[in-house]
Order: C-alpha cells, then sequence, then structure tokens
C-alpha cells in the first residue's frame, strides 16, 4: 500500500533538472510542479526535451543535476517506490506483439503487484470500456494503432496511479475514442489524479488542460494557465503563443518552398 | 586488381548483362539496385549472419581448414577416389544445408526488409532473383572452403583412369559447386513451399522449425541405423515384394533398382525445386509483407473467454507474488511464440532437442537399473535436458519485440527479483518437468513405475540443476535485446567443458544406478544444490535484467519512444 500524498504538497516537484545526452546537455535547469487534480501540458518543439524529461519523471533515465521528486520520492533514489504511483503512456512504444491484450495487461498489473482479482476485473472493464472486450484473446500484432494505443492507456491506468504521464496519447485513437479519453483524463483529475500531457496537438491541449508548460532548447520559456498565456499573445491563441516564444512568428513554414520544388 | 573488377562490372551491368536479365522477365536496373542493398545490409549485418564479408570469409576459412584436415586424413586411410569424392560431397550437402537454410530463412521471411520493398515499384520476379544472387555469393564462399583443399589432395590418391589426375581438382570442385547449387535451390524452394501453403501467421514459427530440419534429419538417420533391428539384417524375411510394375521398370532401368530410385528422386527434386521457386517469386512480397502486418491474410482471433490460470497461481504462492506470475506468464508464453529465440534455439540446439524426442525411443528396452551387459542410453537423457536448459537461458535474453522492453523499466525495480523467479518456474516446467511428465508415463510403460519414477525424478533434478547454472548465461530481460547479427552460441570452451563433465557424469551414474539408495540419496543431493545454486543465479539474473533496462535509454530498445520524439 502506498502512502496519500498529503494535502498541498505537488506530486511532481522539479528544481533545476540538468540532464546530458552524450556531450551535448539538453535540459539547462528546468523547473515546474505538478499539483493533484492539475492536467499540465507539456509543450515544445522537437528536441526540446519534452520525452527526455518524462522519462526522468518514470524513473527511466536518472536526473544529471537538480532535484525531482515524484510523489514525494526523490529521483532516483527511490524511483522504485515512486514507479508504483505512476501511469506511463508512451508515444509509439513497443509492445510485445505475440502477447495477447490480456496477457499484456496482466504482465503489467502484476508487475505493479495488483491483487489478482481486483486486477482481473479492471482489465474486464477497461477492456469493455476501450471496445476491445471481444479482441482480450486476439494477439497485439493484430491490433490497430488505435487499439494498440488504448492497451497502453489501460496498462498506465490499472494500478490506479497518483501521476499520469501521457505522451500523445490520442495519438491514432478515433474520434470517439479521443472524446472518450478527453473525458477520462477529465475525470480523473476530478479525482485528484495529476496528468502531465506532452503533446505537439496544441487544439487538443487547449481542450484537455489547466496549464501549459512549454520548453524550448531544454529551458522552461513559459508556464502558466492557458487563460494567462492566451492574454500574453496578441493574437490570442495557443498556437500564438507558442509561435512568438519559440520564435517561429513571422517566419515562413516553408511550405511554399516545397511546393516550388515540386513544380520545377 | 581494381580496374579488373570496374571491368567485370561493367560488363556485368552493362546492355548485354541488362538484355539477359530483361529477357528472364527481371528489371535490370531495380534488380542491381537490390542486390546492391542486399549486400549493404548484409555487410550490416542487418539480414543475414553470412551477409557481412568478414563473417562469410571466416566461415569459409574455418571450413578451408577443418576440411583440410579431414581430407589428409581420408587421403591417409586411402580411400577410393569416388569414396573420397562422395565423402566430401555429402559434408558439402549438409554443411551447407545447414548453413543455408538459417540464411534463406534471414534472407526470404524477414518481415522488416520486405516491408520497406512492399510499398515499392518492386516487382516478385525482380526481387526474388536479387535474393537468390545474393545468396550465390554464400554459396561460393563456403563451397570453396569446403572443398578447396580436398580438391587439391584428391591429386595424391591413386586414380584408376574415370578422371586424370590432374584434372582431378577441376572435376572435384564443378561437382560440388553443383551439389551446393542444388542444396541452395532445394533450400529456397523448401521456402517457396512453406510460403505457398502455410498460413502467413504461422509462416515465421514454420522457418524456426525448418531450420532446424538439416540436423533432424541426420540425427534421425544416425539414430535410425543404431536402433534395435526386428530381423537379421540380411535375412530379408521381412523385405516387401516390389509390385510388378515396379519390378519391371527397375530390370529395365540401368543400374538396377537403384538406378530407379535415383532417377525417380531426381525428378522429385527437380519437381520439387521449380514449383517452390515458382511460389517463392509469386506475389512473395505480399505474403511475406503479411507477416508484419499480420491480420492482412490471418483471421484475428476473438472472443471474450478467459484462458484457464494453469500453474500461474502456483508460481505465484511459491515463487514470490504476482510479479513471479508475470514473469511466468511473460515467458511461458514468448518461449513458443518468440521467433528469434525459436529460430536462434531452433538451429543451435537442434542437436539436442533430436536427442530429447529421440534418444527415449531407441533406448526404450534397457532400463538404467537394470543394465546388465548392455549401456542405457536413457543415462545420456539427464544431460541431454540439461543442455537443452543451456541453449535455451543462452538466447533467452534476445527476442522480436525487444521494443516492449520498455513496460518493465517502467515497472517498480522491486519487483524484479520475484520476476526472475518466475522466469525460472517457466523455464523449469516447459524444460524440465514437461519432458520428464513424458518420459515418466513412455518408461513407465516400457519398465515399469518404480524404475521410471526413480530415473525420472533423478533425471529431472539433474536438469534443474543445469537449469539454475544456465540462468547465469541469460544477459538480461528475457526477450528483451534484438538478435545480435552474429549469431551468439555457447561459448566453445564452456560447451567442451560441459560435455567431458556431461560425458563423466554418466560414467559415474552407471555405478550409481546400481543401488536404488545410492540413486535416491543422490537426487536429494543434486535436488539440494539446484535449490542453492538457483538462489544464487536468480539474484545474478535480477541484477542483469535491472542493468538492462537501465543501459536501454541510450540503446535501440528507446530510440522509437525516446530522444527522437523530443
Amino acid at each position: 500500500m502506498t502512502d496519500p500524498i498529503p494535502a498541498g504538497d505537488p506530486v511532481v516537484a522539479v528544481d533545476g533538472l540538468t540532464f546530458t545526452y552524450g556531450s551535448g546537455e539538453v535540459l539547462h535547469g528546468v523547473s515546474f510542479a505538478v499539483r493533484p487534480g492539475e492536467v499540465v501540458g507539456l509543450l515544445g518543439p522537437n528536441g526540446a526535451g519534452k520525452s527526455t524529461t518524462i522519462k526522468i519523471l518514470t524513473g527511466i533515465l536518472a536526473p544529471g543535476g537538480g532535484s525531482v521528486r515524484v510523489a514525494g520520492c526523490a529521483m532516483p533514489e527511490r524511483a522504485s517506490e515512486a514507479k508504483r504511483r505512476i501511469g506511463y503512456v508512451p508515444e509509439a512504444a513497443g509492445l510485445f506483439e505475440s502477447l495477447t491484450a490480456e496477457e499484456y495487461l496482466e504482465l503489467v498489473g502484476r508487475l505493479q503487484e495488483v491483487p489478482e482479482d481486483r486486477l482481473q476485473a479492471r482489465i474486464d472493464r477497461f477492456l469493455e470500456q476501450f471496445g476491445l472486450a471481444e479482441d482480450r484473446v486476439a494477439s497485439l500484432d493484430t491490433f490497430s494503432k488505435g487499439m494498440r494505443q488504448k492497451v497502453l492507456l489501460s496498462a498506465a491506468l490499472l494500478h490506479n496511479p497518483d501521476l499520469l504521464l501521457l505522451d500523445e496519447p490520442l495519438s491514432g485513437l478515433d474520434v470517439n475514442a479521443g472524446i472518450m479519453v478527453r473525458d477520462l483524463i477529465a475525470a480523473l483529475a476530478a479525482e485528484g489524479k495529476a496528468v502531465l500531457y506532452s503533446s505537439h496537438v496544441l487544439d487538443v491541449v487547449e481542450r484537455v488542460c489547466d496549464r501549459a508548460l512549454i520548453l524550448h532548447e531544454g529551458n522552461v520559456i513559459a508556464d502558466g494557465s492557458l487563460d494567462a498565456l492566451r492574454a500574453s499573445a496578441e493574437r490570442g491563441s495557443l498556437e500564438a503563443v507558442f509561435r512568438q516564444l519559440t520564435g517561429t512568428e513571422g517566419v515562413a513554414t516553408g511550405a511554399a518552398e516545397i511546393v516550388a520544388g515540386l513544380r520545377s | 586488381m581494381n580496374a579488373v573488377a570496374a571491368f567485370g562490372r561493367r560488363l556485368v551491368r552493362g546492355r548485354a548483362g541488362a538484355r539477359l536479365l530483361a529477357r528472364c522477365g527481371i528489371d535490370p536496373h531495380r534488380y542491381w539496385l537490390l542486390y546492391d542493398l542486399f549486400g549493404t545490409l548484409g555487410a550490416r549485418q542487418e539480414v543475414s549472419m553470412l551477409g557481412a564479408d568478414y563473417s562469410l570469409r571466416t566461415a569459409a576459412l574455418l571450413w578451408f581448414i577443418l576440411s583440410g584436415l579431414a581430407s589428409v586424413l581420408v587421403v591417409v586411410a586411402g580411400a577410393s577416389p569416388a569414396g573420397y569424392l562422395l565423402v566430401f560431397l555429402g559434408l558439402t550437402a549438409f554443411m551447407l544445408g545447414v548453413h543455408l537454410v538459417s540464411e534463406v530463412a534471414e534472407n526470404l521471411v524477414n518481415p522488416v526488409a520486405e516491408l520497406t520493398l512492399a510499398h515499392q515499384p518492386v516487382d516478385a520476379a525482380t526481387w526474388s532473383a536479387a535474393k537468390l544472387s545474393h545468396l550465390g555469393k554464400v554459396i561460393v564462399f563456403l563451397v570453396g572452403g569446403m572443398n578447396g583443399i580436398p580438391a587439391v589432395a584428391g591429386t595424391l590418391l591413386d586414380h584408376p583412369g574415370w578422371v586424370p589426375t590432374l584434372a582431378y581438382p577441376v572435376v572435384h570442385l564443378l561437382a560440388a559447386l553443383g551439389v551446393g547449387l542444388v542444396v541452395a535451390l532445394l533450400c529456397c524452394s523448401l521456402f517457396g513451399w512453406l510460403v505457398r501453403f502455410v498460413p502467413v501467421g504461422r509462416l515465421k514459427a514454420a522457418a524456426a522449425f525448418a531450420q532446424a530440419l538439416p540436423l533432424v534429419a541426420f540425427y534421425a538417420y544416425y539414430f535410425a541405423r543404431s536402433a534395435p533391428a526386428g530381423d537379421e539384417p540380411g535375412t530379408g524375411a521381412t523385405s516387401p515384394e516390389l509390385p510388378a510394375a515396379l519390378r519391371t521398370a527397375a530390370e529395365a532401368m540401368p543400374g538396377g533398382l537403384p538406378g530407379l530410385l535415383a532417377a525417380a528422386g531426381g525428378v522429385v527434386t527437380i519437381g520439387a525445386i521449380g514449383f517452390g521457386l515458382r511460389a517463392l517469386s509469386s506475389a512473395h512480397l505480399l505474403r511475406v509483407a503479411g507477416l508484419m502486418r499480420s491480420g492482412v491474410r490471418t483471421p484475428r482471433r476473438r472472443g471474450r473467454r478467459r484462458r484457464l490460470p494453469g500453474a500461474g497461481p502456483w508460481v505465484a504462492r511459491l515463487a514470490g507474488g504476482p510479479a513471479a506470475r508475470a514473469g511466468y506468464a511473460y515467458v511461458r508464453a514468448l518461449l513458443f511464440r518468440d521467433w528469434q529465440f525459436l529460430r536462434n534455439t531452433g538451429m543451435n540446439a537442434a542437436g539436442i532437442l533430436a536427442m530429447i524426442l529421440i534418444v527415449p525411443f531407441v533406448g526404450r528396452e534397457v532400463s538404467p537399473f537394470r543394465p546388465g551387459d548392455d549401456f542405457a542410453l536413457a543415462h545420456a537423457l539427464p544431460h541431454a535436458a540439461g543442455f537443452a536448459t543451456l541453449f535455451a537461458c543462452r538466447f533467452l535474453a534476445f527476442g522480436n519485440d525487444h521494443m516492449g522492453a520498455w513496460t518493465f523499466a517502467a515497472a517498480p525495480e522491486c519487483v524484479l527479483r520475484p520476476f526472475a523467479g518466475g522466469v525460472y518456474a517457466a523455464l523449469w516446467v516447459v524444460l524440465v518437468a514437461a519432458p520428464h511428465l513424458a518420459w515418466l508415463l513412455f518408461f513407465g510403460w516400457h519398465w515399469g513405475a518404480p524404475d521410471a519414477a526413480g530415473f525420472v525424478i533423478y533425471s529431472a533434478a539433474v536438469a534443474s540443476l543445469y537449469l539454475a547454472g544456465a540462468l547465469r548465461l541469460t544477459d538480461g530481460l528475457p526477450f528483451g535485446r534484438p538478435s545480435p547479427g552474429t549469431r551468439t552460441t555457447l561459448p566453445v570452451s564452456l560447451a567442451i567443458g560441459l560435455f567431458i563433465a556431461g560425458a563423466i557424469a554418466v560414467g559415474l551414474q552407471l555405478l550409481l544406478f546400481r543401488s536404488a539408495v545410492a540413486v535416491g540419496a543422490a537426487t536429494l543431493v543434486v535436488a539440494a544444490g539446484a535449490y542453492l545454486l538457483a538462489r544464487v543465479t536468480l539474484r545474478g539474473l535480477a541484477s542483469r535484467i535491472a542493468a538492462s533496462l537501465h543501459q536501454a535509454p541510450s540503446g535501440s530498445m528507446f530510440r522509437s519512444v525516446g530522444e527522437l520524439e523530443d
């Protein structure tokens, strides 16, 4: 049994986080916090350090410097405890293709030491709700991308985590499943779960998150409520905020040049 | 030298070569593109074991030395030229079969390479021709290695005149190349048959088992020869009478019945090759692409029915809770489904697996408790089962779906020790308990229950001891790494050491099995040793799993979910 997080304490507390891949530092003193019930969007262009940050929070990578606490557990020293309180959905994650959906969920649930009867009940319920009940004995290599994503989401929730780390969780989902997941995130937040939602799709972040955190070249360049961020931009949209902060406002996207190349 | 090579290259790839290829229905431009691509992929060890030139040269050099030594021995023994030639042609056929079945499987049933090409404008004939040409290089190297010295050494034989002494090397090499070509075509056609008749969902497994065919055939032949015969040889007491039509045909054939059988075999071989190659080249890209896409041709299994729990709850109770059950269920499932594991084990341990299947049948008459004057073949079984666990543990860390290993990195590290216990339980159930249960029933029928039970319990204890030690060979999370480019088999020194230890143990067993009490005591000691050793090696396995997960972020496992996504 895990201890409850004291009221008012953040589920994620990152202070001065640095990280180096090989010879290059990719995170330069990142600091932020996520509190219970908050849904925070993690935004940034490619190479900003979003996935590295998430992997450090999951305990998969050890921080290079600074302090990271997840559910009150210092990382990486107490990563094992923290992992029990984290549900993680990576983007485009590999799966054991020859396992069935049921076998994969059982594997994850048992690794998280969920009691067997509770595990089976949750698997039944999740597969039913995600529309995969008829496919529980089908091997994962026969699943579409959206079905795999549903399996990954189910796996992340099996042990009832306090913190959800979602990396493009709507990737591959159809419209109905996407709406369902958005409602699910809102419902989980209402239950007091903290959600860190990494995405490139700004529309979705606007609809799902209360707050956005924008990373650029390993630095936090914006952290605030969506309303506050929108208010800070001239055109009042998250996209405008993003382009303004990442220095791409007014810069040509290159689309016209590509089409011109096709014409030549 | 480079100028000559460049000239040859221009000649082959010039207009005349292109016209020849086009006449065969092959697109010359794409043929050479693919040929070069396969060469590059092979050199980087992406698609085949022997694709890299240095691997091929090493294998050829090894055979050059070994066959050279063998040829000296055969020449010194005073073999006839025909017998000498047959020995090396047989050796070439067998060893080339062993190498090529694996190589062809790697080349033809490798869905990754095919998927990248399936949507490109490449027709099946061009693709197949490029693949087969790439294999041609392997044949030339291996046949040359296996027959280089024997062809020259053959001139030392006393030639009766059917071939001039100085021309013998040329005849030998041409015959060997012919044999190599037939073996290669047979291997390719075998996969053509598989592609044609095996459902795409089962193709990987079928190809894995096909790789074991040469060795299984060899052992089956060897043990069938040494099996106790029902009749005295040569009496012809049970020889079936030939049907009249067959007898007439045999009499009309030069060489009699053997000639007739050879002709029939030739016709069947040519037919099999023709059909197999045709099946291989027709829409192969579509079929093999279906391997990865799956579900394109195989109906997806559907249903809500839960599986029976099996031994899982017991493993959870005995080996440390839900994580142990996770390890058990995970390894138990993937042992039979992971293509890389099946092909590695099938190829490297085919002989051992064949022994496990054939020795009980051959040795069923003689109980180890009552050997009399005869050596009980069953004495080898505990060690054969033990060796099988060595191979399984050696290849356990490599899997097809290694990208799924991130699942374990997201789990608490403290569950890895019970997880390792579950891994041991799965291996024990599949590799030790299952065959021993079958042997108990089989030997119980032939030897009676007391002898069978005594032997099987002792054998299971010995195999468990091997398994406990073999876990040291599992280098990380089971099925959690990509298969290495070069085959990772048991280190030679370890294999030889264990073989000698096994032989000594068999010798000791001959003495031990004179007393049932001694066997019982030995069983208890060995079982206790297995338990204690397993405790130590499981701790080590858990540490190696943790280490492999820590290493993973900088390796291939996380590339797709890692820094490239940022």
